[in-house]
Parts: structure tokens; sequence; C-alpha cells
């Protein structure tokens, strides 16, 4: 099959309109993450959740530049919505990535679309990262007033490996969504033709 | 909305994302709690007079919560869960002022006003059309949520905290399900209506909205580099 390169208006609409699912689900989810600790486990619970959303995305998006513009997308409103200008960049980034691992090669494979979910989900680092930006800032701030016993205890709940650890999470959880939403992909969409 | 057509009574969207970023961007760092305090009530202003009064409200009572739930919980004796909620309240807290601003720009915006401000800003269309189409569709998928909350609650496997435990993939499932295949169909006729308006042409289109800067834009430009130099340098 020959692809066409160029994006069209039905192409845009896609992208606004599995882009808006996705932030609604977001939000959804999110409610989850009132309780304070839950919060740091929030984005592996949208990569689950979200996945089906992506795959009956990524079968519509058959040209390059669509998974981009949905991550640019969904990245703008998260930050419009007050979540800070870095969530726009990494989502951008996240989304090129992806879109690139998509699209490799002459066809595309389940794999090969798993691994774009893996770096797509990878967006959620940076709606966390500030805390431990910010954190940081912070805890100078209050080590003069608070002491340093607070300053420890602070240091304790937030080492610097949690980073990597929250990529190699949402990297398993995207898996595990990627699954998930091919079986719910079979079970509805491809019976009922909407594919 | 109204007074788009009319006489303008409200800040163009430009300026509104304008001190949006310029608040963002500075807010990463060391503030003083004061000026965020202002930055609230500054915000609250804005909700109040191009929102709902309610809105603001709400959001300025939850920062004087959060605010003093803090420093009640400073004195109590150190435990380090509490140092924890401590210091993820502090952050949370210094973004409300975003929350607020995001929240007039996502409630009083047109995606017809967004799209004629995004052209004369040259922005690419492939950016500013998917944009607009979520500040057209988001209350869509909201109401579609809510009937299908309503849905499940009439068959018995409503969202209870039980039920999401036992059974979380399956819920998962019940949601998306309707939700996606609702919204195929939506947007395909949406499609059909943004090519009828003629989004698909290569020329600039016209607009009936004034997307001219006027007083409004300029209070809030001014008000916007004022919080980013008292946020940098107070």
């Amino acid at each position: 099959m020959e692809k066409k390169m160029k994006l069209e208006v039905k192409d845009l609409m896609t992208i606004g309109i599995f882009a808006t699912i996705y932030i609604v689900v977001k939000i959804i989810v999110g409610f989850v993450g009132v309780i304070p600790i839950l919060c740091v486990i929030l984005p592996m619970i949208t990569a689950v959740v979200c996945a089906p959303i992506y795959m009956l995305f990524v079968t519509k998006a058959e040209k390059f530049g669509m998974i981009t513009l949905l991550a640019a997308v969904v990245g703008a409103v998260m930050m419009i919505a007050g979540y800070g200008w870095l969530t726009l960049v990494v989502s951008f980034v996240c989304g090129l990535l992806a879109d690139v691992m998509t699209n490799i090669g002459n066809k595309r494979s389940f794999g090969k679309i798993l691994a774009g979910y893996c770096i797509f989900s990878q967006w959620g680092v940076a709606m966390l990262a500030p805390v431990w930006m910010q954190g940081d800032a912070y805890f100078k701030d209050l080590s003069e007033t608070m002491g340093k016993e607070f300053s420890d205890s602070f240091r304790a709940m937030t080492p610097p490996w949690v980073i990597p650890v929250l990529i190699a999470g949402i990297a398993v959880a995207a898996v595990i969504g990627g699954f998930f939403g091919r079986k719910i992909m079979k079970k509805h969409f491809e019976r009922s033709g909407i594919i | 909305m109204k007074g788009d057509q009319k006489r303008r009574s409200r800040p163009n969207v430009r300026s509104e994302l304008l001190f949006l970023l310029a608040i963002n961007g500075v807010l990463i760092g060391n503030v003083k709690p004061a000026v965020i305090f202002a930055l609230v009530l500054f915000s609250g202003l804005l909700l109040c007079l191009f929102c709902r009064i309610s809105t603001a409200a709400k959001y300025v009572l939850t920062y004087c919560l959060m605010f003093s739930a803090e420093h009640l919980l400073m004195l109590l004796p150190g435990i380090s869960l509490f140092h924890f909620i401590i210091v993820i309240s502090s952050v949370l807290r210094k973004f409300i002022p975003c929350f607020m601003v995001g929240c007039l720009i996502l409630e009083t915006t047109t995606p017809g006003n967004f799209l004629a401000s995004m052209q004369r800003l040259h922005m690419p269309k492939v950016f500013s059309l998917p944009f607009a189409v979520v500040l057209r569709f988001f209350p869509t998928v909201k109401e579609d949520w809510h009937s299908i909350r309503s849905a499940m609650k009439l068959r018995g496997i409503g969202l209870s905290f039980g039920n999401v435990i036992a059974h979380p993939l399956r819920t998962v499932e019940y949601i998306i399900v309707p939700l996606l295949s609702s919204s195929i169909k939506i947007g395909d006729e949406l499609s059909a209506a943004a090519i009828a308006r003629g989004l698909g042409m290569e020329r600039d289109r016209t607009s009936v909205y004034d997307v001219r800067f006027c007083i409004w834009d300029h209070l809030l430009m001014l008000a916007a580099a004022v919080f980013f130099v008292l946020i940098t340098f107070v």
C-alpha cells in the first residue's frame, strides 16, 4: 500500500478526537492520585488504562507525524491545565520517538507498536519531575528553618534513583497495557468492523 | 462569547496564553509565599471577571486550606510521612495559579475564536486544528462519560471502590469501549462539518471574531511582566 505523506483535515480531526478521549480518561484516572502516595504510580495506571485508546489511534493513524502531533496536543493541553512547560517538551520528544519507532521499516508489527507505546507513555515522568526538581529548591529553603531532621527524612523519601525506576515501571505498565489494548481491539472493534 | 462579536470585553486567548507561559516558566524556582498569594488573588480576579465567581472562590479556598494545613502539619512532631505530604502539597500549591488561568482558557475560549487567533499568530494548522477539536469535543466526551457512568450504575456495576479494586481491567473496558465507539462516529461527522466550513483550504480563512488586541490584553500583558519580574527577582 502506498503511503500518503501529507496530513489532511480528517487526520487532524482524528488526532484532536483521540487527544480529547486520552485527556478525559487521564483526568478520570487522576482522581486516584488524590491519595498522596498513589500519585507516584499515576503514570503507570495511565499507561495501562489509556492503552486501548492509543492502539485504536495507531490503527487509524497511518501517516508519519500523527503520533507526534497526538503527543504534542496532549502535552499542550496538560501545560495549559497547569503542569509546567516541561510536560510539553517531554511529550513532544516522546511522541516523535514513538512515531519513528512505530513507522520504522516497511510494515508495522505489534512489536513495533508496543515499543512505540512504551516510549509514548514516558511523558508521564515529566508531570512528576517538578516534585523532585522543586523539592530540592524547597528543601534548601526549609533546611534553615526546619533543621536537619526534616531534610534527612525528605531525602530518604525522594532518592535520585526514583526517576529511572519510574521510567522502567512505566515501560512495564505500557507493555501490560499494550496486550490489554490488543485484546480489547480484537474483542470489540475488529469484530464490529469499526476499524 | 457574545462580547466577541460586539465590543470586546475580555482578553484574547493569545495574551492569556502568554500570561500563563510567563508565570508557568518561573514558578519552578524558589518563590516567596506572598508573591504566590498575590498571583492567586490576581488569577481569582481574572476568573471572577471573565469566567465564574464560584470557580474563583473554589481555587482561592483550596489554596488557603492547603497553606494552613501545611503549617499545621509542620507544628506536629516530625514523622517522615508528614514531611512527604508537606513537600508534595507545597509544590502543588504553587501551581494553583496555573490551574486557574488554564481553567479560564479552556472554559472560555471557543474553537472558532481560537482558530482565528492562531491564524493571526501564523501557527501551522497541523497544531491549531487538533487543539481546536479538543476545545470543541471536550464537553461532549465529558457528557458521554457521565451517561456511561449512570448506565453502569443502572446495571449494578457502578464505579464503587470495591468494584474498581476487584475487577480493574474489566471496569476500564466497560468505560473505554463505549467512549471510543461513540466518539469515532461523532468524529466522522465533525470532519465532514470541518471540510464544509473550509478548514481544508490552503489559504487563510476569514472570521467574524475580532481578535485584535484591546485594553484588556495590554493590561494582562503588563500583569504578566510584573509577575515575571516579581517571581524571578524578589
